[in-house]
């Protein structure tokens, strides 16, 4: 890694000296050219020299968003610049969302490992979106999870048999279609008396015999949702 | 004078001529041969009866009331084989046939037969009522008719009163029955009439016309079926033979009778049994009901009785029931069947409680062969039966209602019309007073609503108030959160020097921290009052469907007198929490129920599951320790993954409420709470509060709830009751059932009634013959005692009054309806102006209730937001402030073990960890931002800055306000608004601050100290900065 220069934005003394120590001891390329406790400071510094690369925390003084506001200023000004966020933000993930469109390089939690040599060595090499562990993780879950939504759905659609009409059938019940409606929809070649037939069957498979009374088109939809048949974020109707 | 002797002679003359010449012309004698023929046949043999009164019908052309007497055989005929529909318009050509009105008397007669056979009850009184009036008329001038009228006078009065004997004794009036055979006892003294001898007779053995001990009312009954039996023989009367057969066979099959009978009569059995029975001795016995019966069903057969044949089967079916044959008894009972799907073909006319009795039968067979479903449907068939029947009668009785108001209306209206005199006369007397009264309403109303006024402004300025120390509280949180990262630090160190730093910059944290604690500290934060459990309980039963869509049975018991001592939202909390533990952890199938204990001083509250329990650790971590996490190692496939996790929260807040409370005064000391749970067994958490008892409220209501409470119960009973039936759970059913049986208030008929219904069903279902009959009789009466109409007769003989008075009433009604419009029309407009005031009223009090009702439920859930941060807030300060002040000594003495250190900062990072995570479960939900919050934000900064005089100036950029506060004398330090100044205000104010930036969705909003000037920016658009009530000068 080449030499570079670094500003740090931190508001916490103790914290500052911190990072200036992992800096010291494990990134020597890294030339600390200043370091500001609050946004006055850190403009100042920045009309003395732009620095390489700018470590940030999002939380200053009296706000602990302003980083954000920072980060916005900073991209707009000054292309070539790395940002890397440091923040102690451990839960507020819009927070990070917020960074990442306000043009921070990558995000690292002051939590778990803190920051690494690598993880700077990414940045300074033109990686962008890096992330240390704890975020990472986070971000896994959520994919998982998506994901695994996915293929219950799959696995429910196999589980129940249900065809490409059930599916459309029970997508525009949950729009609030009404049979006659649906009967009318392009490419549905059934009444509202098969509809009506199909909805009967459709409740004698995904009902278990002993909740079948009194099932209710509302109540078919919630199980249909439940069983991850038709997703809420799916819902749209069919072109008429 | 001369004149009018020549005409009086000159007509006599004529008349004399008519009479003779039609005598000579015509011969009577043989239609009324062939009539009488018929008479005598009718119960012999229906045909041959058709025969004889077909041909004297062709040859009466000229005698009308031979013609008339032929028709009522025919009509006869048409009944017994249920042609009723014809029977009925046979009948109606009689009226216009003849005048005479033995003739007609027997018409009528007949037509109460068949009214009484299809269950039309006001032709049936109708016809009675004609019937009577004849009888009475005819009587006058008995001496007048021929032998042969005699003969039909005396068919016709006996045929009446049998007639109406049966209709009292199916309305179980037992007495007017026995009063209507009593009426012509004196007739059957002489048999002149044998057929209908033999019908007394056995009218008299049929059962229920007796009076007596049982042993004497069998022997008599008997008797008399034996006498109609033999005279029945003799004259080879089909008919009477084969229901005297039928009604033995009853009488023998009954146990306890025919015990009776052989004890006291034997000579009488063996004699049936010589007539019917080739076998002798006891085994005749045995068998002689069947057959009896089944002799009794040839000769219906032959004789081409539907009705009675059906009911003779339903009879074998019966004995062959008692005997256990099940399946045997089924053909008869589909042969029964038959025989009423062939009825509907042949006659629009029904015979409902024939069906009905058929239906009865096969359901309770099919119950016997274990077929349940086809049971319950024959049962439905039976009482769908009876609801026609009911709905029938139920119309009938409405149009009676009908025509009785306006026979009334005639009386009333005379009233009415000097009333109408007097009510104008008083209409301003009264106009002023209901203005007055109307007056009052309205000041009362205004009160009311008042009063909700004041009780909701009061629950706005306490929510305002729980609302900033919410806010409060979200500061402290935030700033135990700097430590966080601290404690990271230390983790990713070998510096000692600076781990002793950083230790020192917690401890300083913690000191900032404990001052703050302090400062809130003596303020009694809990709203303690006294409240009955019993709504509390309501509300949470209320989630019931979440246990059953899990397949939990979830029991929440009544407590209706137990009253406790405490805050009121804080114990719905910790209800709810152990019930949704509770919930969580218990797998399908399971019980969830909620147990309250209560002595004289304490109620203790305990959530009992079945469900997956804890580890002895685990119950020792939260029994001991005031800090825990509950590992669910124990059965994780339990556990969905969406519900698991969390553990040990809920747990946690809810110890941690019962010990500040058990802090607050002497008179709490009895609260407690604990757990008993042993793995797979279950859990019980339980807590205790103090209890409050409501003697004075208690016995104020006491009488009205004990009688709504019982019905209620009886209620929830039968409902469990129906459920357990629909399920064929029949056992529980039964249980339930009896239980409801018991605490159904005696006036509660209806109730009464469907909880007999069910018992039937259950005792069906269980096979339990005697408690069905038992029951099903009980449901019966109680739903004709339901349905009965005693109007009914009375309006029979007030009809044709009323059609008369009813042109008067028009006239009166007319007359009054000039004087009413004129006086409504005045009301009207007034009341209709008043019903608006009125509803408007109505709706600003509903209005302003919801709202009471939303600032009720922010309050509360602040509130328990609250006191759970507090909970947390007090732990952290409890347990962590030992470690900081170890890990600095640790990490300045240089001979201390490195690895113990790192223990020691692992362990406080854990528990820190665990209450920063559930103090932020509760700072997670945005607080709604109002004008008041940005008051508290001046207020706090002012404060912050100890109020010394500023100057202020606010500009605007864009959609960014900017405030910049200036102090006139002093200065402010620059890290006002960070941990280390420690200001509580200050670090308050940066709390709004951040949650504004969290409401306006706009990351960047600053709230800092630059050049001793306090710099502010703000989302402009905000709700909060269109709040008119402020502005920062």
């Amino acid at each position: 890694m080449e030499e570079f220069k670094v500003i740090i934005v931190e508001d916490v003394q103790l914290e500052l000296k911190g990072t200036e120590h992992i800096f010291r001891s494990e990134i020597p390329e890294a030339a600390i050219i200043g370091t500001a406790q609050n946004e006055a400071e850190l403009w100042k510094l920045m009309r003395q020299d732009v620095p390489d690369m700018i470590l940030l925390d999002l939380g200053l003084g009296g706000s602990t968003t302003v980083g954000i506001d920072i980060c916005r200023q900073l991209r707009d000004r000054y292309t070539n610049l790395k940002i890397l966020i440091f923040t102690g933000e451990i839960l507020n993930e819009r927070l990070w969302i917020e960074a990442l469109s306000a043009g921070a390089d990558g995000i690292i939690l002051k939590t778990g490992n803190l920051l690494q040599r690598d993880d700077v060595q990414l940045v300074m090499h033109g990686r962008r979106l890096v992330f240390n562990e704890p975020i990472l993780e986070k971000i896994l879950a959520r994919f998982r999870k998506s994901v695994l939504t996915e293929v219950q759905q799959s696995d429910a659609i196999i589980d129940y048999e249900i065809d490409e009409y059930d599916e459309r059938y029970l997508r525009h019940l949950a729009l609030g279609y009404t049979k006659d409606m649906i009967a009318n929809l392009k490419g549905m070649p059934f009444g509202a008396k098969s509809l009506e037939k199909r909805q009967a069957d459709l409740i004698n498979r995904l009902f278990p015999g002993s909740e079948r009374t009194g099932v209710n088109a509302t109540r078919l939809v919630t199980r249909a949702l439940q069983l991850h048949i038709i997703e809420l974020e799916n819902l749209r109707p069919d072109e008429e | 004078m001369f004149r009018r002797d020549m005409y009086r002679r000159v007509f006599f003359l004529f008349v004399l001529t008519v009479v003779l010449g039609s005598c000579t012309r015509h011969d009577f004698t043989l239609p009324d041969e062939f009539n009488r023929r018929a008479y005598i046949l009718r119960y012999i043999d229906t045909d041959s009866s058709l025969y004889y009164a077909d041909k004297a019908y062709s040859l009466s052309a000229n005698y009308p009331d031979g013609r008339a007497e032929a028709i009522g055989h025919k009509a006869f005929v048409l009944y017994q084989q249920m042609c009723f529909t014809r029977a009925m318009t046979e009948l109606d050509r009689i009226d216009s046939i003849t005048n005479n009105q033995v003739e007609l008397l027997c018409a009528d007669v007949l037509r109460m037969k068949i009214t009484q056979r299809t269950g039309e009850l006001r032709t049936f009184y109708r016809a009675w009522h004609s019937a009577e009036r004849r009888l009475r008329r005819v009587e006058e001038e008995k001496h007048l008719l021929s032998k042969h009228l005699n003969e039909m006078l005396l068919y016709a009065r006996t045929e009446m009163h049998i007639i109406g004997s049966t209709y009292y004794f199916y309305s179980q009036q037992d007495s007017a029955s026995r009063a209507e055979l009593k009426c012509i006892e004196q007739d059957m003294m002489l048999p002149l009439d044998t057929a209908q001898w033999c019908n007394y007779m056995y009218m008299l053995g049929a059962g229920g016309m007796l009076a007596g001990d049982s042993v004497s009312v069998t022997l008599k009954e008997f008797d008399y079926l034996t006498h109609a039996l033999t005279v029945a023989i003799r004259r080879k009367d089909k008919y009477f033979q084969a229901n005297s057969l039928q009604a033995l066979a009853t009488l023998l099959e009954k146990p306890e009778q025919k015990q009776i009978l052989q004890e006291n009569h034997g000579a009488g059995i063996d004699f049936i049994c010589g007539l019917y029975s080739q076998k002798g001795g006891a085994f005749c016995v045995d068998s002689l009901p069947l057959t009896l019966a089944t002799r009794s069903y040839e000769l219906f057969r032959q004789y081409k009785d539907r009705f009675q044949t059906a009911n003779v089967l339903r009879t074998i079916a019966e004995i062959l029931f008692r005997q256990h044959r099940y399946t045997e008894a089924l053909a008869p009972l589909q042969e029964a069947l038959q025989m009423v799907s062939e009825q509907h073909r042949l006659d629009d006319k029904r015979v409902p409680y024939w069906e009905a009795a058929i239906f009865e039968r096969l359901s309770l067979t099919y119950s016997a062969l274990g077929d349940h479903s086809t049971a319950m449907e024959y049962r439905n068939r039976y009482l769908l039966l009876l609801e026609a029947m009911r709905q029938d009668l139920e119309e009938e009785a409405r149009a009676e209602e009908l025509q009785q108001y306006s026979y009334r209306l005639y009386i009333n209206l005379f009233v009415i019309a000097v009333l109408v005199f007097v009510v104008c006369l008083a209409f301003r007397m009264l106009h002023t007073r209901i203005r007055r009264h109307g007056m009052k309403q309205d000041r009362e109303a205004e009160e009311t609503l008042q009063l909700t006024k004041d009780e909701t402004c009061a629950r706005e300025m306490e929510l305002a108030r729980e609302k900033l120390s919410n806010i409060e509280r979200r500061a402290k949180v935030s700033l135990v959160e700097n430590v966080v990262p601290y404690i990271n630090r230390m983790l990713n160190t070998d510096d000692m020097e600076y781990v002793a730093e950083l230790s020192a910059e917690i401890l300083h944290i913690n000191d900032i921290l404990t001052e703050w604690i302090q400062v809130r500290r003596g303020k009694v934060a809990m709203n303690i009052s006294t409240f009955a459990l019993q709504p509390l309980f309501d509300t949470i039963a209320r989630n019931r469907s979440t246990y059953l869509q899990k397949g939990l049975s979830f029991e929440v018991p009544p407590v209706r007198d137990v009253s406790v001592k405490a805050d009121r939202a804080l114990t719905l909390f910790m209800i709810n929490t152990l019930c949704d533990n509770a919930r969580k952890f218990t797998p399908s199938g399971g019980t969830v129920s909620i147990c309250v204990q209560a002595d004289d001083t304490v109620v203790e509250i305990s959530v009992k599951d079945t469900g997956i329990g804890l580890s002895q650790e685990n119950v020792d971590k939260i029994n001991n320790s005031k800090v825990f996490r509950i590992s669910s190692s124990t059965d994780e496939n339990a556990i969905s993954s969406n519900e698991g996790g969390g553990f040990g929260f809920g747990l946690m807040n809810c110890k941690g409420i019962i010990g500040q409370m058990k802090k607050l005064s002497s008179r709490f000391q009895c609260c407690d709470f604990g757990v008993e749970s042993s793995e797979g067994q279950g859990s019980r958490f339980w807590f205790r509060l103090p209890r409050v008892l409501s003697v004075l409220v208690f016995f104020l209501f006491a009488t009205g709830m004990f009688a709504s409470g019982k019905y209620d119960t009886a209620l929830q009973y039968y409902e469990r009751q129906s459920e357990a039936n629909a399920n064929t759970d029949y056992t529980k059913a039964l249980e339930y059932g009896r239980m409801a049986l018991q605490a159904v208030p005696a006036d509660s008929i209806h109730l009464r009634m469907q909880i007999e219904n069910q018992l039937a069903i259950t005792t069906q279902g269980l096979c339990m013959w005697d408690e069905y009959k038992r029951h099903n009789m009980e449901c019966l009466r109680l739903y004709r005692r339901i349905t009965a109409d005693p109007n009914l007769p009375i309006y029979a003989r007030r009809l044709h009054m009323v059609k008369t008075e009813i042109t008067w009433s028009m006239f009166f009604s007319l007359l009054l309806l000039l004087c009413s419009v004129f006086f409504l029309l005045l009301v009207a407009r007034r009341s209709r102006r008043r019903r608006n005031e009125v509803l408007q009223q109505k709706d600003t009090y509903i209005q302003q209730l919801e709202t009471l009702n939303r600032v009720q439920y922010e309050l509360d859930r602040v509130h328990i937001q609250n006191r759970i941060l507090d909970n947390c807030l007090s732990a952290i300060k409890h347990e962590t402030m030992y470690y900081p002040a170890r890990i600095r000594q640790m990490a300045l003495d240089p001979h201390s073990d490195r690895e113990t250190l790192y223990q020691l900062v692992h362990y406080y990072n854990d528990i820190l960890t665990t209450l920063l995570e559930q103090a932020r479960r509760q700072t997670q939900n945005r607080l709604t931002m109002d004008g008041s919050v940005l008051a508290e934000l001046k207020r706090r900064v002012m404060s912050a800055i100890s109020n010394v005089p500023v100057s202020v100036s606010v500009s605007e950029h864009g959609n960014i306000q900017e405030i910049r506060i200036k102090v006139i004398r002093g200065g402010i330090a620059d890290n006002l608004f960070t941990p280390e100044a420690g200001n509580l205000d200050a670090f308050v104010a940066r709390e709004i601050i951040r949650m504004h930036d969290a409401a306006c969705g706009f990351p960047g909003l600053r709230l800092y100290v630059e050049n001793n000037e306090i710099i502010i920016t703000l989302w402009k658009n905000s709700r909060l900065l269109s709040s008119k009530t402020f502005s920062w000068n």
